[in-house]
């Protein structure tokens, strides 16, 4: 590719690669967070505690054949 | 058709820059012969350079479904979908099925939304009665007379009722269109989070949470549109069959050879697993199945082969090929090999220079086309707009099949539900004789239909993951050091894939080929113009204003029926790191923003 | 005919550039409104308003010239007074020697394309407010991430943060991105309104954006807000929970999405689960990415939370919440009456009858 600068640079203020990943820092698709929030379960459901921390055990549904859905 | 010799009769310059009411930047400039009533030359030109490809380089690929949504100020959503798509292959990722779903609904109030926004308040403005009556009035003094044959369905008596219904901001159906187009929108914000850029997409599912609530509030919302929808079919078919009756000869205007391309939409996610290796079936099992369409019969429906099939040429752009680069992927995930042409391996060469529209280079747009390995052919593929390319392979393909939509093999049968004012509505959308204006105008408000009965099927099937307790809806991952991904989707108005190659876990090359860089491509190295190129020249003038007051109203007609939108211009990946500058692209046909490395 | 308005400006034209390094999703946003539409606007539904004419090109029925001719009129001082609409980012056109980034229209003279920056030389100064529509157009937005080719802008920094219309009013800039959509509407109005003699100036924070829209930062207005407090966070975007240890910036964002949704009350950012990246800042995109990554002031704050407030406000809060749940004892299908039921109360001589247990 021919050098003529079409297009005049100066001297860089940033490097265009200082966006990424820093090992370390947390992040919401690192493996095993599922596993860490109390209230969410291996098979893809999940309990009351997803989404209250007062009192959930008791705002989990009270028989077994209703589906365990806890609010947005 | 009959190429008109340059020379033959009196050809005069008439401009259109910007070109309104679609997405982005367009300038048309064409040589009118008027008086054989016949469009000699056409080139277009774009005005606008960003640099995508530019500035992702060495970026997180997480960022690139957020970012990649800004290509695109109304199907901003698709690209973010695509990106998803892509970096789901490449991390080795599969959503939870229920997160599919959701993916799905909020694609589907998205084609929704786009498609009547853009049929009735940008389209019909060309086909409305203050329109017609500035270039038509013999026209609009046949539509007064002439009864529309469905009128007990949607209500408009005559013709030139209906052309009245979508005078800009007072017709009655561009008003409802407004709304409509708020509703879907709604519905898509349920779903997505917000519009036109999603906030809760990511690699590996969504960020929205699954409860009966989001579902109740998107489907009352869908059979709310039902009426609307129901209308909105047989109003468009008697308005375009008009048109043919009353101007015998329209089939003409905006006419191709038959070269559509479907990437196809709507994962099935009992099927899909996003792995390379399996492609060819889950492609097969959406719920719009891919195709590449020619002379109408369908070539393929494999989504490996439609993904090796990509090329991108030069031969009127103003780049340096490099076919001496690097070749970033030699070969695909099964070992097939991958061409040098092909957008994994693409570094883009910008070479800025004069433009020449005398066998010269005239345009910042590359040339995709599609390798067909039967015949050896480069075919450069439009998409009809979307919606055209979308029914005709799913009609042909005789795949899809839920309690609402049926592909026949000849065509699609379409179910909606009883609604508020209306009794149970079954609509049939048959692959039509042309490829031309008035049947990618036509094909738009039937994938409305499509894709509320769609919408419907989704609920069900969302719903059922929620009466069993299923609320997962993102699953984890690591980006990995290397990777390889791509992701084929449906923009609203056609084709979309996203090429991504990533290295020491960053960005190394990616490159997002939307519709209308196929359908707005230049003419190639091998002298085959691009779709809009063809689509334009040749089109017969029915306009009845002479030179003087002309408005160009079956070229602006035809420009229009491809949806163009052209912020998703090309994007191409620079290797080196050097930008170019933007020039004016006058070209053979419309382009999109050149996109300039 | 009688005056519209009390400053006697009875139109007014608004002439929206989306030619900027756009995407057009302002445009296509405003045509999202409801509080006020975009039709209520242009058929003069709200009282007290000056006519408007709106050109903006994803809507206009005009094409080419016919819709350009209104541009030049104004240029040459002979349109009437307008607002001035810009959307999209500015690119820096002095970077290069020949050629453009981005433009509206052509020279008919010359053959070649009239450059945004151009028009906004021209447009800008005799407009009676400038406005600017979408993170593109107020703060240079995506097309000015780190290591872009076109060196773009917001209007502000092309015209320069002291820039005054003929009207006296600074730029007016509505972020975001896309910009929300009754965010601009209602700003419009306000303007409509003041160019009508109805309102004050429009009040505007240093970056130049209407307070009652951005002078509150996410956090304060998301309904997630509650699980920060408590402690109680989410680790990966299944979680109905805050989302400030998974990339939402929330607490430092100006934006009020998650207080009035998208589209009046439906959908938004955090509030719907989708984190917050920043897209009406100054700052956006480089300073909130990569968008996924938990931002690095938030532990702070989120681990006390965390880690020491927030399971004690909870436990504290769950006996509270139990006691509440509880019905008092009196209500029951008994055979006496334990409510404490005394229709003498209060008398001076009162005989008293038998109070019930509590």
């Amino acid at each position: 590719m021919k050098k003529e600068e079409s297009i005049r640079t100066g001297k860089p203020k940033v490097k265009p690669t200082a966006l990424t990943h820093v090992r370390g820092v947390r992040c919401g698709n690192k493996p095993g967070s599922y596993e860490k929030e109390p209230g969410h379960q291996p098979d893809g459901r999940s309990n009351a505690r997803r989404s209250t921390g007062i009192n959930a055990e008791a705002r989990n549904p009270i028989l077994p054949e209703m589906p365990n859905l806890s609010p947005a | 058709m009959e190429k008109i010799k340059v020379g033959q009769g009196d050809l005069v310059q008439m401009n259109w820059d910007p070109i309104s009411r679609i997405i982005g930047n367009l300038g048309v400039y064409t040589k009118i012969d008027f008086k054989n009533g016949q469009v000699g030359e056409c080139k277009v030109t774009s005005s606008l350079f960003r640099g995508y490809s530019v500035f992702m380089k060495g970026k997180d690929p997480r960022d690139a479904n957020f970012i990649t949504s800004r290509i695109c100020g109304i199907c901003g959503d698709n690209h973010a979908t695509c990106s998803v798509y892509a970096q789901n292959m490449a991390y080795g990722i599969k959503p939870p099925p229920l997160a599919d779903w959701m993916v799905n609904l909020g694609e589907a109030a998205e084609f929704m939304f786009d498609h009547t926004l853009f049929q009735d308040n940008l389209v019909f403005v060309d086909f409305c009665e203050q329109m017609v009556k500035e270039t038509n009035p013999s026209l609009l003094a046949k539509a007064e007379q002439t009864a529309a044959p469905h009128a007990e369905l949607h209500g408009f008596r005559t013709i030139a009722d209906i052309m009245r219904a979508f005078n800009p901001f007072e017709g009655s159906v561009y008003k409802e269109a407004l709304q409509i187009g708020r509703l879907t929108r709604e519905m898509c914000c349920l779903m997505e989070g917000r519009h036109v850029h999603p906030s809760t997409l990511y690699a590996g599912g969504v960020g929205t949470v699954a409860t009966p609530q989001l579902f109740t509030d998107y489907q009352v919302r869908l059979l709310n549109l039902l009426d609307f929808v129901k209308k909105a079919v047989p109003l468009n078919d008697d308005l375009f069959d008009f048109f043919y009756e009353a101007l015998p000869g329209y089939e003409e205007v905006g006419r191709r050879r038959i070269q559509l391309a479907c990437w196809g939409s709507f994962q099935n996610p009992r099927v899909v697993d996003y792995r390379y290796a399996n492609m060819n079936d889950w492609g097969r099992s959406m719920f719009v199945t891919p195709g590449v369409i020619v002379d109408g019969k369908a070539l393929t429906n494999n989504l490996v082969d439609i993904n090796l099939g990509m090329r991108i040429l030069l031969g009127s752009s103003f780049y340096d090929d490099w076919n001496a680069e690097e070749t970033l992927v030699t070969h695909d995930p099964l070992g097939n090999p991958v061409d040098q042409r092909h957008p994994w391996n693409q570094t883009t060469l910008p070479h800025p220079q004069k433009r020449n529209f005398d066998g010269g280079n005239y345009s910042w747009v590359m040339s995709p086309r599609w390798f067909d390995p039967q015949s050896g052919e480069m075919l450069p593929l439009e998409t009809g707009g979307g919606p055209l390319a979308r029914l005709w392979s799913t009609a042909l393909a005789g795949l899809v099949d839920t309690p609402y939509v049926k592909a026949t093999g000849s065509s699609v049968r379409i179910q909606l539900p009883r609604s508020a004012n209306l009794p149970e509505t079954e609509f049939e959308w048959k692959v039509p004789q042309w490829c031309n204006t008035i049947e990618r105008d036509r094909a738009r408000m039937y994938f409305v239909a499509y894709a509320a009965a769609m919408a419907l099927y989704f609920i069900d099937q969302a719903m059922n993951e929620i009466r069993a307790g299923n609320t997962r809806t993102f699953t984890d991952f690591a980006v990995p050091e290397e990777g390889l991904g791509v992701g084929f989707h449906e923009a609203v108005r056609g084709c979309l894939s996203h090429h991504l190659v990533i290295r020491d876990g960053k960005i190394a090359n990616y490159h997002p080929y939307p519709p209308t860089c196929w359908n707005s491509s230049s003419t190639d190295s091998d002298g085959v113009p691009g779709p809009m190129e063809e689509a334009v020249t040749n089109t017969p003038i029915f306009e009845e204003n002479g030179q003087d007051g002309f408005k160009g109203i079956d070229i602006m007609r035809t420009v229009r029926s491809f949806d163009p939108c052209l912020p998703c211009g090309v994007h191409m990946y620079l290797g080196g790191g050097k930008v170019l500058k933007e020039s004016h692209v006058p070209m053979m046909g419309m382009v999109g923003r050149a996109k300039r490395p | 005919m009688a005056q519209l308005t009390k400053s006697g400006i009875d139109e007014v034209h608004v002439l929206w550039i989306s030619e900027g390094m756009s995407c057009d999703g302002d445009s296509v946003s405003v045509t999202a409104a409801t509080l006020p539409s975009i039709e209520q606007i242009v058929l003069g539904l709200l009282p007290g308003l000056p006519k408007v004419h709106l050109h903006n090109k994803v809507l206009s029925k005009d094409t080419g010239d016919d819709f350009v001719a209104p541009f030049h009129a104004a240029a040459r001082g002979e349109l009437g007074p307008y607002v001035f609409v810009v959307e999209g980012s500015v690119p820096n056109e002095e970077i290069h020697s020949e050629g453009y980034f981005s433009s509206l229209g052509y020279d008919h003279e010359t053959g070649q394309p009239i450059t945004l920056n151009n028009w906004i030389d021209r447009l800008a100064p005799n407009a009676l407010a400038v406005v600017a529509a979408g993170t593109c157009a107020t703060y240079g937005g995506i097309h000015a991430m780190a290591g872009n080719p076109t060196g773009c802008m917001g209007l502000a920094d092309y015209l320069g943060w002291d820039f005054r219309s003929a009207a006296g009013i600074p730029i007016v800039n509505v972020p975001g991105c896309p910009v929300q959509p009754d965010n601009f509407t209602e700003t419009l109005l306000w303007l409509l309104n003041q160019v009508a003699g109805n309102t004050p100036m429009i009040p505007l924070d240093d970056k130049l954006r209407p307070t009652w829209l951005f002078g509150k930062t996410v956090h304060e207005g998301c309904d997630r807000g509650g699980y920060y407090e408590q402690g109680d966070f989410a680790l990966d975007y299944n979680s109905p929970k805050c989302q400030v240890k998974i990339g939402c910036w929330g607490p430092v964002v100006n934006c009020n999405v998650p207080k009035r949704g998208w589209m009046d009350g439906v959908g938004g950012c955090p509030n719907v689960g989708g984190i917050c990246i920043g897209c009406t800042m100054p700052g956006f995109p480089d300073k909130f990415m990569p968008f996924m990554d938990a931002p690095p002031g938030g532990t702070l704050s989120s681990d006390f939370t965390h880690n020491i407030y927030g399971p004690t406000i909870r436990r504290l809060r769950a006996i509270t919440n139990t006691t509440l749940n509880k019905e008092p004892k009196w209500r029951h299908r008994c055979k006496e009456l334990n409510t404490g039921y005394d229709p003498r109360l209060g008398a001076k001589n009162r005989k008293g009858g038998r109070r019930g247990k509590d």
